[in-house]
Parts: C-alpha cells; structure tokens; sequence
C-alpha cells in the first residue's frame, strides 16, 4: 500500500531520486542509449565543423597536411575570392535567390489555392481533383518525355525553368490540404451567409487561420528550392544562369577551368582550390543553418502531420 | 405550355448536377485551375510521352510523324547486358536501404526516448535532423571530403594507423554500403521523428504499472514501446515498399559520378535512364525503360496498398 504512492510520485519527479534507485541494469542501458545518441549526433556534426573548418584554412597547409579539424593556419583567401565583386559564385548565390524568393511565393500561392479547394466539402468534385493530382503520384511518363517537353517548350536555360518546375508537388499538396480541412466547414457557411465571396473567404479567413500550416509548407518550399540542383544540371548549361548547388557541383568536378577566367587573371594569384570549394559548400548550407534553429519546429510538425495521412 | 417548357428543359437537366455545380462554386474551381494545369502540362503530356517508346522518336518529325517500330525499343533493353544487373542493383539497393533504414530510424527514436535530459536530447535531435536539409551536392561534398585520395580523412587515418593511402574508388561493392551508409547518415534523424512521436502516444500507465511489477528500462522497452509503435512500423514499412523499384539517380551519379568501374554494383534503372538521357539520347529506347520501370512500379505500388489494406487499414494510402 505504501509503495503506490512513492512510485507515482518518483515517476512524476523524475531527475535525481529516479537515479539513485535506479538498479545496475538500468544504469548500463541507459548509459549505452546516451552513447548512441551522442554517437549519432556528433557524426553528423562532424562532417560541417570539418567542411567549415576547412574552408578557413590556410591551402598552402591544406596541401602539406590534409583535411583537419583543427587549422593550423587561419586563412579568408577563400572567402575573399568568392565575394570578390564579378565572382561566379556570388552570381550564382543572386540566381539561387532570385529563383528561391520567387518560386516560393508562387508556388505557395498556388500550392494553397488549390489545396484549399481540394478542402472545401462543398466542393463536389473536390475528390475527382484529388484523384487527379494522386494519379500522377503513382504513375508518370519518365524523364525522357519530361525532358522533351520541357526543352520544346523553351524553358532551358531560362530562369523559369528553376521556378516553374518545382511549382507544385502533391506532397505539399496534401500537407497543406490536411491543415485547411482542420478548419470547421462552419466558419466558412456561415461567412458566406454573410455574403462574403469566395476569395475573401479564402484570404481573409481561410489562410489567416491556417498559418501555421502555411508556415511549414512554406519552410519546405523554400528549402526544396535552394537545394533544388536535378532542374538546373537538366536544363540549364549556362555558367551565369547555374544557381548555387549547381555552381557546386561545377566546382566540385571542374574548379581548374573557373580558375582560367579573368578575374583570377587580374589578380594574378594562385587559386585557393580546395579550400575554395569547401567555403562555396560552407556559404550554400549557410543560409540553412542561419533559420534551422527557428524553424525546426515547424519541420517537425510537417512530417508528423505528413506521415499521419500522406 | 407549361408541358412545353419542361420537356425543352428535360435533357438539360440531365447534365445539370454538373453545371449547377459548376455555376454555385465557379470562384472555388476558378482557384483550382492553376493547379489543374500544372498538373496537365508537366504531368499527363509527358505520359503521352510514352508513345515514344513504340516509335524511331527524332525531333524533325515530332511525335506524331515519327515512324512506328513498336517494340523494338523494349526488345533492345532486355536484350542489353545492362537489363539483369541494373534491375538486381536497384532492388538490392532500395531494399537493404529500407531495411537499414527503417533498423536505425527506430533505433535512434528508441535510444532517443530513454534521454531525460533535456538539453542533451533537444541539441542532439536538432543535430541528427539537419543532414535532412541540405542539398544532395552538399552531401557530395562531405563525401569527398572523407574519400578524396590526396586530402581526405579516410587515407588520413589509415597513414595514422601507419597504412599506405588508398584509391577508394575502386570497388564497387564496397560503394554499396558507402551509399547506403551515406543515406542513413541524411535520413535517420528525420525518419525517426515519426517513430518518436508515435512513442509519445504510448499511454503513460503501462510504464508505471511495469515499473511496479519490477520491470527494467529495457524490459520496459521491449514489452511496451515496441509492441506499441509495431503498427507503425509495419505501414511505414509496407509504404516504402512501393519504391523498391526506384533509386535516386542523382544522389548516387553525384557519390560515385561517371566511373565506369563502379557500375558494377551501383547502376541502377535511374542512372541508367539518366545516362542515356546526358550522353546523346535514343529518345524511343530510354523513354522505353523509363515505361517498363514506371508500370512496374504502378503495380507494385497498387498491391501494396492492397496488402496494407488487409495488415493495417488506416495505413492504405487510398
């Protein structure tokens, strides 16, 4: 009788009185299961402090010792190469922006109109529609047929090619549907009683209590947008049309040809190439890490309420 | 008169559910038309695409005037020495990475619900999420920051060990689990999301009333937590099922690139298909195996849904 109560009372103070109790088997298993955590974590830590730690060394080190984590020289050389003024690099990170700001609008705009439709019950044919976009879910035409679609519709090397082709996906879809259907029908009867039409319901009421929905489908818009490199390495071929992943990637396998243009010419400077490389990384994944903390949680929230019903 | 006018009216009211549909919620359909097209444009004409499989495709005569060969296009794919072995490697592959995948997912979700401390588990998820997030390039280039032959930190810690550096893009076996284990380390963390919060659920009492019959954490573990997330296991599982006949093309042409020795064991449909589509296509023979790949995964998609409507119905995707 005594017990019932005691245990209660340790599980709801957790911490310390918890650990002391706890028996040698406890204490093992819960030790080994910090030790995978922290394992895990710290390998995918690694890697960055590396790549970032890298980027800042000094290349006549990087030559002599390899990669390392700790530089045993400081250097910016590879920083001021790429924001030296008519860097393609810095030309690139201007045609990732541009494509992530006005992709994103547009296709959350988009993305929202239509999921709302597909959320509306007084919609009729709001399920023909949602079959509509599921079909191409599971079945579509390859890449070749794409491929010869997109290049006969002119879009290669174009700036739209990069934003109209991530337009919409169904996953978004149905992620932002899912949070418009979590609106009572209610609301919207009785606003259109009112009088109010169907636009104004949908702006002023509908996407203003969907928000936080919004919010995450918009998260994943814009990070599917700058990390988006398949679209530009199909269909653009033009250096100064390249955003930064595919800048990235060029580097990666040709940095040597980069190194021949003028404005290495001009400075008549040997070409920091690896560290080079390793900061374009650092300054692509930068603007991922500067929000990651804020909007985690958003992430978070996306997958869970994606997994519940994709 | 009046009889007249209700015959005249008789076979439009046939159709009129649909134009009364049509004229009460026309702003509403209106909204869906940017959608509805997009959906039409990169999606269904590319499947009539799929013409180009049967026909000598060039792009004078377009797709309608291109002369017709039927099956040849399929004929030279499963005639090819590449058919068998890509087929086998995109199976392997995508399986072992399910496999694998789903083990470590849940793993980290498990070991993650035993933390208590806070800030340690906060930080450390945080941490295991963000590979997630950024691009597959990015991942190409960790990866060559540990392979790279002259700086990387692979050859840097055999010379430690005192081992000559090696070339590590040699064996294509080896590559498997490189690119497997490089999956893992970008999706593990995020997957297991799904598996926590479906921990999360689990009702409170069953561990105070284990913990009263005498039950350790990793009994607690075995007998309550696993049991309890099992459903979502299996429909996670069955779900990943579908796309057993897919790779991703890109992920694995940026780990391991154009290196022929490497095919061995890494060329799957995709690369194949996205091969052919980089090096001077025959447009008729690569749109063929993108076909054969896409209606087998139709099918296998369907019946899985099928199977998961049978094990877990509120797992079934339609």
């Amino acid at each position: 009788m005594l017990s019932k109560p005691n245990t209660t009372g340790k599980v709801k103070a957790g911490g310390p009185r918890n650990r002391i109790r706890m028996s040698f088997g406890d204490r093992a298993f819960t030790t080994a299961n910090y030790n995978i955590v922290i394992i895990f974590a710290l390998l995918c830590l690694i890697p960055f402090i590396l790549v970032i730690m890298v980027s800042f060394t000094d290349e006549a080190m990087l030559l002599k010792n390899g990669y390392s984590l700790i530089p045993e020289k400081f250097s910016l050389e590879a920083y001021r190469f790429i924001f030296s003024s008519g860097s393609d690099i810095l030309n690139s990170y201007k045609v990732s922006i541009i494509v992530t700001a006005v992709g994103s609008f547009m296709s959350l705009f988009m993305v929202c109109m239509f999921a709302y439709v597909l959320s509306r019950k007084s919609v009729k044919y709001r399920n023909v529609i949602a079959f509509y976009m599921y079909f191409t879910m599971l079945f579509g035409g390859g890449l070749v047929p794409y491929f010869v679609l997109v290049t006969s519709l002119g879009l290669q090397n174009t700036y739209w090619a990069m934003i109209i082709l991530p337009l919409m996906n169904a996953w978004n879809v149905y992620l932002m549907r899912n949070f418009f259907s979590s609106i009572p029908d209610s609301i919207f009867e009785s606003v259109k009683i009112d009088g109010a039409g169907e636009m104004t319901i949908f702006l002023k009421f509908a996407v203003p209590l969907a928000m936080p929905g919004i919010a995450t489908v918009l998260l994943f818009t814009v990070v599917g947008y700058w990390n988006d490199w398949f679209t530009a390495i199909l269909f653009v071929n033009k250096a100064q049309l390249y955003p930064l992943q595919a800048m990235l990637r060029f580097i990666m396998t040709n940095l040597a040809q980069l190194s021949m243009s003028a404005q290495l010419a001009a400075t008549a400077r040997k070409l920091p190439e690896e560290s080079v490389k390793m900061a374009t990384m650092v300054i692509t994944i930068g603007p991922i890490i500067f929000v990651y903390p804020f909007l985690q949680k958003y992430f978070v929230k996306g997958i869970i309420i994606g997994s519940v019903k994709g | 008169m009046e009889i007249s006018l209700k015959q005249s009216t008789g076979p439009g009211k046939k159709k009129s559910p649909f134009l009364a549909e049509m004229k009460t919620n026309w702003v509403l359909y209106l909204m869906a038309v940017p959608g509805i097209a997009f959906f039409f444009i990169f999606r269904y004409i590319p499947m009539a695409g799929i013409l180009m499989a049967f026909k000598n495709f060039n792009y004078r005569d377009g797709l309608w005037k291109s002369p017709w060969v039927w099956f040849k296009n399929f004929e030279f794919f499963f005639r090819s020495a590449a058919f068998p072995s890509v087929v086998y490697n995109t199976i392997i592959l995508s399986s072992l990475g399910i496999l694998l995948g789903t083990c470590v997912s849940v793993g980290l979700a498990l070991a993650l619900n035993e933390i208590k401390h806070n800030l340690v588990k906060r930080v450390s998820q945080s941490v295991m999420i963000f590979p997630n997030f950024i691009s597959a390039v990015a991942v190409s280039v960790i990866v060559y920051n540990i392979f790279s032959y002259k700086y990387g930190i692979a050859n840097q810690i055999r010379e430690w060990l005192g081992m000559q550096p090696r070339d590590w893009y040699t064996n294509s076996l080896e590559w498997v689990f490189y690119y497997l284990g490089v999956g893992i380390w970008k999706s593990a963390g995020y997957s297991s999301i799904v598996y926590l919060a479906a921990i999360s659920g689990i009702s409170p009492e069953l561990y105070e009333s284990a913990e009263i019959d005498g039950a350790g954490r990793a009994q607690q573990l075995w007998y309550i937590t696993l049991p309890c997330i099992k459903p979502v296991i299996i429909m996670l599982f069955i779900l990943s099922v579908g796309s057993i006949l897919t790779s991703d093309a890109g992920s694995i042409w940026l780990l391991i690139g154009d290196r022929a020795n490497l095919f061995e064991h890494m060329d799957t449909i995709d690369t194949f298909v996205f091969r052919m589509v980089r090096t001077n296509p025959n447009v008729g023979r690569t749109t063929a195996v993108g076909l054969i790949q896409s209606v087998c995964c139709f099918f296998i998609v369907v019946g899985v849904n099928r199977l998961t409507k049978k094990i877990y119905p509120e797992g079934a995707i339609f």
